[in-house]
């Protein structure tokens, strides 16, 4: 019986996908960033205010209306004062130049959740002056404004995260 | 039946004219007819050095199958000692690689190698089936489902990039991460999961584990729907293919081990890596054309899904005014006076287009045969398995083809007619370019008209009662004439003609017929000259054969 065998040119030809495999497995190399850049990322997580929050009087009909109700219907957990929350206003500068500005809106179909963040900045190593600001978008002058300015020694190939968290109430540098 | 014999009488006039008004078929669309010339141009210089039996061209979507089995088998291996936390995972490969005596670094790499090869394999499979027209119609399940098994392999390789946890992970993740934000699936932008060595817990590597272990499963159904319009599909390489490939990944594993980057650490940007080219190449070409995750996705859709509508975007050239066959390619009927619910015709359908439903005429069969013309290719192939005449395709079923034949063989009443062919030739209208090959009424080869022709769609509409009826009404000879091996646009090869063991060539799966006096031979469209001088050749011999 006469039984087929692949020739030596027909097994160099199946080798060749393998050439093809040994080189594009691993070459050329990509450089994403370069030795000498830093980068600074801004990540956080904020719940901002109530965008309208009950007074005293509204509190009082509000209560007033909840103990008119049936007992089965006084929602327990429902608060008064409106359920949406404000957006979140964050500016960045990076060496005195002002490069971001935004507003941005809480999650959720009615701006009920938290407002994220995440913004980073490429640039050369080196000291850097950093500023940021972050504010609830409100139209209240007593609104709390965090700001986080220094002076950086931005390492190369290194990230600096500035985030926030709720128990320090400020923005700072996460470590 | 009188209709069927004056559709006969009428077909060759008919055809005459066609041939004379439109010059030669033109089956595949032009804006593929480049690519189908390049195409059929490699496939012959592979057929040259592998021959058509083990041309690897011709089983892609069983290599596929293999290499995805390498993967899968190499892939149940590192599970075993993968650890799923962040801060194990690169250590635990770490010591696949290095630390177990090498044996471990060579399934890690046949696991990557493998994958690679599976990208590269179903990209030219797909090129190949797109050039030979074979995605349209009756195959667009197979061409989407294929088309879908493209993004979830490439997804699979992602996450496989992951799981080492090292500065490749760390920048596939991110970038990977940038793309899904854009989707409306979670307020919280998912780089935050990256933001810091802190952030990533063990439950994200929990989630890519299994997302890595479930892909896999989702691909064996997207297969298995992409298979399930073909009957017999060819899902395992000739062995001879099989060793080749494993023992290339072997040494290529042997070569250049698959090894990790440098451990991730989030709190540093990666600089320059390794990058495999195959899957992470695409986060390469968005970063070097800063391509926002947003227009990333959209140009990709919009890409996609144009490439998954090809076959509703390219048409069908008008096939049916330029076609010369004997045997119109039109729908197919079932008679069910004549049809007695044999699994004949189904058994010979290679797309299951015919199905045996419950008898609904009330005959004393339990089964009746039925079409799905969504399915069906026209390709003949029922019309002459079905012993009972009961399949027909415009008008022509195993009696019509039967009379054809006799009619051929039979002397004019008058004796003015032309003379009896020796012998009969039946081609498949798509193996070769028919234009100036024939007389002009089709009837006959124009450089031998000895030779008695008809054209059919496929030779697998030839089955061997028609061949055997050629001999009893007179024929010396019976060429068959179709596409060689896997070109066969009906995937015939499987059915009907297979390769002779002894001697190599092709043979009808009926023994009783006289081997001497058929011939297969299944051609290549760049040999035009070469058939002309096997069938002068085929008829010489079978002439002195009856003189001898």
């Amino acid at each position: 019986m006469k039984k087929r065998k692949i020739t030596f040119s027909g097994g160099i030809m199946l080798f060749m996908p393998v050439v093809f495999i040994y080189l594009f497995s691993t070459w050329p190399s990509y450089e994403f960033y370069k030795p000498d850049e830093s980068q600074l990322l801004v990540s956080l997580k904020k719940r901002t205010e109530k965008s309208h929050l009950c007074d005293e009087k509204e509190r009082e009909a509000f209560m007033e209306e909840i103990a008119s109700k049936p007992k089965h219907m006084q929602v327990v957990h429902r608060e008064c004062g409106s359920r949406g929350r404000v957006p979140l206003e964050l500016k960045i500068w990076l060496d005195g130049k002002e490069s971001l500005t935004k507003v941005i809106k809480p999650a959720g179909l009615r701006s009920d959740g938290v407002v994220f963040v995440y913004e980073k900045f490429t640039f050369q190593s080196g000291p850097h002056d950093i500023k940021i600001t972050m504010r609830d978008f409100k139209d209240d002058p007593n609104m709390k404004v965090h700001v986080f300015q220094e002076h950086i020694d931005f390492q190369p190939r290194k990230v600096t995260l500035v985030t926030y968290t709720p128990e320090s109430d400020a923005l700072l540098i996460h470590n | 039946m009188e209709a069927e014999r004056d559709h006969v009488k009428e077909m060759p006039k008919e055809v005459a004219k066609a041939v004379k008004a439109k010059k030669a078929p033109k089956y595949i669309p032009w804006i593929l007819r480049p690519g189908n010339y390049a195409l059929v141009f490699v496939q012959e210089k592979f057929n040259w050095v592998f021959t058509p039996q083990l041309n690897p061209l011709y089983f892609l979507g069983s290599i596929t199958f293999l290499l995805f089995w390498v993967a899968l088998a190499s892939g149940i291996y590192l599970f075993l000692f993968y650890e799923i936390t962040p801060e194990k995972a690169y250590s635990s490969v770490q010591y696949m690689t290095e630390g177990q005596k090498y044996y471990g670094g060579i399934i890690r790499s046949l696991h990557r190698y493998s994958s690679d090869g599976l990208m590269i394999v179903i990209i030219v499979h797909m090129i190949q089936v797109f050039f030979s027209d074979r995605f349209r119609k009756y195959r667009w399940v197979a061409w989407v489902t294929g088309a879908a098994i493209i993004p979830v392999i490439w997804f699979e390789g992602v996450t496989g990039y992951f799981l080492p946890w090292d500065e490749v992970a760390q920048m596939t993740s991110i970038a990977m991460s940038q793309i899904i934000s854009t989707l409306p699936i979670s307020a919280e932008p998912m780089e935050r999961l990256f933001a810091h060595n802190d952030a990533v817990t063990p439950l994200l590597f929990f989630i890519m584990t299994y997302l890595h272990l479930a892909v896999p499963c989702l691909l064996l159904i997207l297969a298995w729907v992409h298979c399930m319009r073909i009957s017999m599909p060819l899902i395992t390489p000739p062995p001879q293919i099989t060793y080749t490939i494993l023992a290339a990944l072997l040494v290529l594993s042997l070569v250049k081990p698959a090894v990790s980057a440098g451990p991730a650490d989030l709190g540093s940007l990666v600089g320059e890596v390794n990058i495999d080219w195959f899957y992470l190449g695409v986060f390469v070409v968005f970063d070097y054309l800063d391509l926002a995750g947003g227009h990333a996705l959209f140009w990709g859709g919009v890409v996609y899904t144009g490439f998954i509508l090809l076959p509703w975007v390219i048409r069908d050239p008008k096939r049916h005014e330029d076609s010369i066959a004997t045997v119109p390619q039109v729908d197919v009927r079932v008679d069910l006076e004549k049809c007695k619910g044999c699994p004949l015709c189904q058994q010979s359908c290679p797309f299951e287009a015919m199905i045996l439903v419950n008898r609904k005429d009330g005959k004393n069969y339990d089964t009746q045969a039925e079409v799905i013309p969504a399915h069906c290719s026209q390709c003949g192939f029922c019309v002459n398995a079905c012993e009972f005449g009961a399949v027909s395709m415009g008008g022509w079923n195993k009696g019509t083809f039967h009379d054809f034949v006799t009619k051929v063989f039979t002397p004019a009443p008058d004796g003015n007619g032309e003379s009896i062919p020796t012998s009969i030739a039946f081609i498949c209208e798509r193996s070769f370019n028919l234009e100036g090959f024939l007389t002009d009424d089709c009837m006959r080869v124009a450089t031998t008209p000895d030779v008695g022709v008809m054209v059919i769609p496929c030779i697998g509409a030839v089955s061997p009662s028609l061949v055997e009826h050629c001999f009893e009404v007179g024929a010396k000879g019976v060429m068959v004439i179709g596409c060689r091996g896997l070109d066969c646009h009906y995937r015939e090869e499987r059915r009907r003609v297979h390769i002779s063991k002894e001697d190599g060539s092709h043979k009808f799966m009926v023994e009783s017929i006289d081997d001497n006096r058929l011939r297969i031979m299944l051609v290549s469209p760049l040999q035009i000259e070469k058939i002309r001088q096997e069938i002068d050749e085929f008829n010489e011999e079978v002439k002195q054969g009856v003189a001898s």
